[in-house]
């Protein structure tokens, strides 16, 4: 349980170390090489013409205007990509989505045409100048009016779809569960809604494509996350007009910031590739930030209903939940294939249950398609949220101080691996350390004791706890794929005469710190000192085919692949080591960066030593040189797990709520390196602070964006943001090679309910047993005047 | 959005009512307004710019007159499509005339209107105190012309 002292020294770097990341400097330095750097000779712009309105036809499309403007080449059309039938794309979730309308717009803010210039000035002038002409239609924007008898059906492009449903999607035993709830002593039940919010990254979306007419090759650099994946499904969708596989490289540079919404193809991306390949020139497209908060897929948007029955002590023994998911106008997710709630099932999380019944039914709306993981691991946020809420109305019901009743109902370590009621494998878990550690690190019976007093006199302040469990690291191929392809991911890694390596792996960092990760993996592994390790991700032509980084599955998929592909050349370098010291294998021991001869530890070799001899002086017969690849297929996800605490103020004058703390304790098995875990946490602690307290993105009826740009769509700034007090405790995952679990969204999906659940505890006395996120201001106050303790 | 006004004008109840229904005349005096000519009966095109804090919008379109001459009470449509990219605007608003003296008459208006594109987007929290603004211009024109 307690931290082992890293088993390599500082030199080397393997894990446990706190490594500075090697990719900072050139960060810091504003060396960085994202998208908008990118410049090729003769580059072109693409500028894009979006729907004003949320629902209606095109009447006309006049770009007569724009073409007169000087730099102004061409203004692109659906009507113009139809002739190619590039007009439409499938999605991930193998819906169909408009690249830009015929005759149809179904969003506010969808791609109408597309104006290709000498500068992006020229671009945003000719946008300005092409005159659509529309004929308004009602829109559906409330998902629960899409599902009524009368209302319009709005996917008509869709053969067989005579309503607004998507799919229906459930998990577990209805039957059973219902009879529990028939017989339960208790039973309670909150509907709330995971509102729309958006990633918000600070690098917007953007592409170069540059399509060479000579060799027929297509090369697009691209803010995506999974750069394999996208240069099969552009080989799949334009296979037609030329572009194979072979001939498509996908590079994505450095990205600023990803969190799912850099997984899905946007229309721009492929209207900027048909440009380069109808012009013959480099185009590049960048969106500028509006664009980028309305237009972009969304994330969350479920309507859930939940209900936990229990005995009269609460002992929780069963948990319904019914959701009604809004994906607007396609279902543009970014999940795995079988999976199309994503991973909602985790909605039974820390808690030993006798049985649990979920189902998610997802409705079409006149909103932008969605939605995206945001930093979720596909839906955990809505599970998470949904389930330590209630839990929190429970323990109110019966009475009980919501950490007792959690560490009541939490599953026993020893039951682990626990098989859930949904028919999740818990991989190991020790929920009691983590809430120990929490309770321990804030005082909780101090804060307990400090808030009856205040609640004397009239002050509010609350603490919320959350006890989440994660899933996260996507995934073994017998359940997850994505379009067909399954989610494995990979490593190659090469050790060079001098004792210096490059890996290359599947994924793509988006500020996560692969570089530095990745090579202390190999580092412990090897024993080469990590600085030594050079780590390159992105590029379809060198790297490994892999899925990309999302669903925190770096680690538990593409770094086990680094440790299986290091451990396979310190195999090939034990037989070299044998060799330089006369010796059989089996006398050789194994320090991290040196083999020497048992009995006799002056006689060595280190693994400089053996990677020379791998290209000077081998043993006889043996294939020269010092490399391997692995592409490693997770026998089963991993399940980090957590305890939250949160203690709140709220201004009875102003109905603002500020987090006075946050303790926030983390176990996601053994740490590669701390001081990244530790930056991760707070970075998702933060984006779990903004959709708690400040983000959403409504809707009028009309179907206008109220939050397309940053002075609407709040994000947690330094000032709003608390001081992060961590901690953590180690139970390693008994299947991934090196004993680690993912980390990166741990954070933003544990954060939102100890906020909420704190915010829901100072008004508890009051009656209340459920707030809605955002908790804003206005909301806490008009409860507060309700109640009459508005000051 | 719901837009609710209510004035007073030192006129008879038949001037007001003869002023209001007159296009060319509601038109000249509500500034950003341009009637362009006449389609049928009680149909009109023309223009409508209006600024809402740093946002200049121009619309084109139709408005069209539904008069009930015995209560005088009439119903305006307009809609308007935006120029560069700004939007559609369609407003149905009713005004009645109620004379409160012999030269005194109230006029009662309810508007419903709704906007779309980066106008209601950015423009939402002003678009109330906009629309009081350019009902309090043409009230003053109105009083200026019956007085």
């Amino acid at each position: 349980m307690s931290d082992a002292k890293p088993r390599t020294s500082a030199k080397i770097c393997g894990m446990g170390h706190s490594m500075k990341r090697k990719e900072d400097p050139r960060f810091l330095q504003g060396k960085g090489n994202y998208i908008d750097d990118i410049t090729l000779p003769g580059m072109l712009w693409l500028d894009i013409v979006r729907s004003p309105i949320a629902y209606g036809k095109i009447v006309n499309i006049d770009a007569s205007k724009a073409l007169e403007i000087d730099g102004v080449l061409a203004v692109l059309t659906g009507k113009d990509l139809e002739a190619y039938n590039l007009h439409w794309m499938p999605t991930l979730m193998s819906d169909t989505q408009m690249v830009l309308p015929t005759d149809t717009v179904m969003y506010q803010s969808q791609e109408v045409a597309g104006v290709i210039a000498t500068s992006r000035y020229a671009a945003a002038d000719g946008v300005a100048a092409v005159e659509v002409e529309y004929e308004p239609m009602k829109p559906v924007i409330d998902p629960f009016q899409a599902l009524e008898d009368d209302a319009p059906v709005l996917r008509t492009d869709k053969e067989g779809q005579e309503d607004n449903r998507i799919w229906h999607w459930e998990a577990g035993d209805k039957e059973a569960t219902d009879k529990i709830f028939a017989e339960a002593d208790v039973v309670v039940r909150e509907k709330m809604h995971v509102p729309r919010i958006h990633v918000a990254s600070i690098e917007t979306c953007g592409c170069v494509a540059d399509f060479n007419p000579v060799e027929g090759h297509l090369t697009v650099y691209m803010t995506t996350q999974a750069p394999h994946a996208i240069r099969t499904v552009l080989a799949l969708v334009a296979g037609h007009v030329g572009l194979s596989e072979e001939k498509i490289r996908v590079v994505s540079p450095d990205i600023g910031g990803g969190f799912g919404g850099k997984v899905p193809v946007y229309p721009g991306y492929v209207v900027a590739i048909a440009a380069s390949v109808v012009l013959g020139k480099p185009v590049k497209w960048i969106e500028d930030r509006m664009e980028n908060l309305q237009a972009d897929s969304f994330a969350r948007d479920y309507h859930m209903d939940a209900e936990v029955a229990a005995d009269a002590s609460g002992k929780i023994r069963a948990l319904r939940i019914k959701t009604l998911a809004d994906h607007g106008y396609s279902d543009a997710q970014a999940a795995p294939s079988k999976f199309p709630a994503g991973l909602f099932s985790i909605c039974t999380g820390s808690y030993n249950m006798e049985n649990a019944y979920a189902e998610v039914d997802a409705v079409y709306t006149n909103k932008p398609p969605g939605g995206v993981a945001y930093r979720c691991s596909f839906r955990v946020t809505e599970a998470v949220h949904c389930l330590e809420r209630v839990v929190d109305t429970l323990a109110h019901k019966v009475g009980k101080d919501p950490a007792t009743l959690r560490e009541e109902n939490f599953i026993p370590k020893e039951a682990f691996p626990y098989h859930s009621p949904l028919g999740w494998e818990y991989d190991s878990g020790d929920y009691q350390a983590a809430m120990d550690k929490a309770k321990e690190m804030i005082g909780y019976d101090d804060l307990r004791r400090e808030q009856a007093e205040k609640r004397a006199r009239g002050e509010l302040m609350g603490i919320g706890v959350c006890s989440f469990t994660e899933v996260l690291g996507a995934g073994p191929s017998k359940d997850f794929d994505i379009l067909g392809i399954k989610m494995f991911d990979s490593a190659e890694v090469r050790v060079h005469p001098t004792g210096k390596a490059i890996a290359r792996f599947g994924t793509k960092s988006q500020g996560q710190g692969h570089e530095t990760t990745y090579a202390q993996i190999i580092a412990e592994e090897l024993g080469l000192p990590a600085a030594h390790v050079q780590v390159e991700e992105g590029d379809t032509d060198t790297a490994p085919y892999g899925l990309g980084t999302y669903a925190s599955r770096s680690t538990p998929t593409a770094g086990a692949a680094g440790a299986m592909a290091a451990r396979k050349i310190r195999d090939k370098a034990a037989k070299i080591a044998a060799h330089l010291l006369e010796v059989s294998e089996e006398d050789l021991e194994w320090e991290p960066g040196t083999f020497s001869v048992k009995g006799a530890p002056d006689k060595s070799v280190s693994i400089q030593d053996c990677a020379f001899a791998a290209y000077t002086n081998l043993p006889e017969g043996m294939e020269p040189g010092m490399e391997a690849t692995n592409y490693y297929d997770p026998p089963n996800l991993t399940f980090p797990f957590g305890t939250y605490i949160c203690v709140v103020d709220i201004d009875r004058g102003t109905g603002e709520v500020s987090v006075r703390r946050f303790v926030a304790v983390d176990d996601c098995g053994n740490i590669i390196n701390p001081m990244i875990v530790q930056g991760q946490i707070h970075g998702g602690l933060t984006q779990g602070l903004g959709p708690a307290l400040f983000e959403e993105i409504p809707y009028d009826e009309d179907g206008n964006n109220l939050a397309g740009s940053f002075m609407d769509y709040l994000v947690p700034t330094a000032v709003e943001t608390p001081a992060w007090e961590t901690g953590h405790t180690v139970t390693p995952s008994p299947h991934h090679p090196l004993g680690a679990k993912g980390v990166g969204e741990s954070a933003t999906v544990g954060a939102p309910p100890a906020i909420a659940n704190a915010v829901v505890d100072a008004l508890a006395h009051l009656g209340v047993t459920h707030m809605e996120i955002p908790i804003r201001p206005d909301r806490v106050w008009e409860i507060l005047a309700a109640k009459g303790v508005a000051k | 959005m719901r837009i609710e006004e209510k004035f007073t004008v030192a006129a008879s109840a038949d001037t007001v009512w003869a002023f209001l229904t007159d296009p060319e005349r509601v038109a000249a005096a509500l500034p950003g307004a341009e009637i362009a000519e006449q389609i049928d009966e009680t149909t009109y095109s023309g223009g409508m710019s209006v600024k809402v804090g740093p946002l200049a919008a121009a619309y084109t379109g139709t408005v069209a007159f539904e008069l009930d001459e015995e209560a005088k009470s009439a119903v305006v449509h307009a809609k308007g499509q935006g120029k560069a990219g700004m939007g559609n605007a369609d407003m149905r608003m009713t005004s009645r005339v109620v004379a409160l003296g012999p030269g005194e008459t109230q006029v009662t208006v309810e508007a419903d209107l709704s906007v779309t594109g980066i106008l209601a987007q950015l423009g939402r929290g002003m678009m109330q105190h906009v629309s009081r603004k350019m009902f309090k211009e043409f009230t003053e024109v109105l009083g200026k012309e019956l007085s």
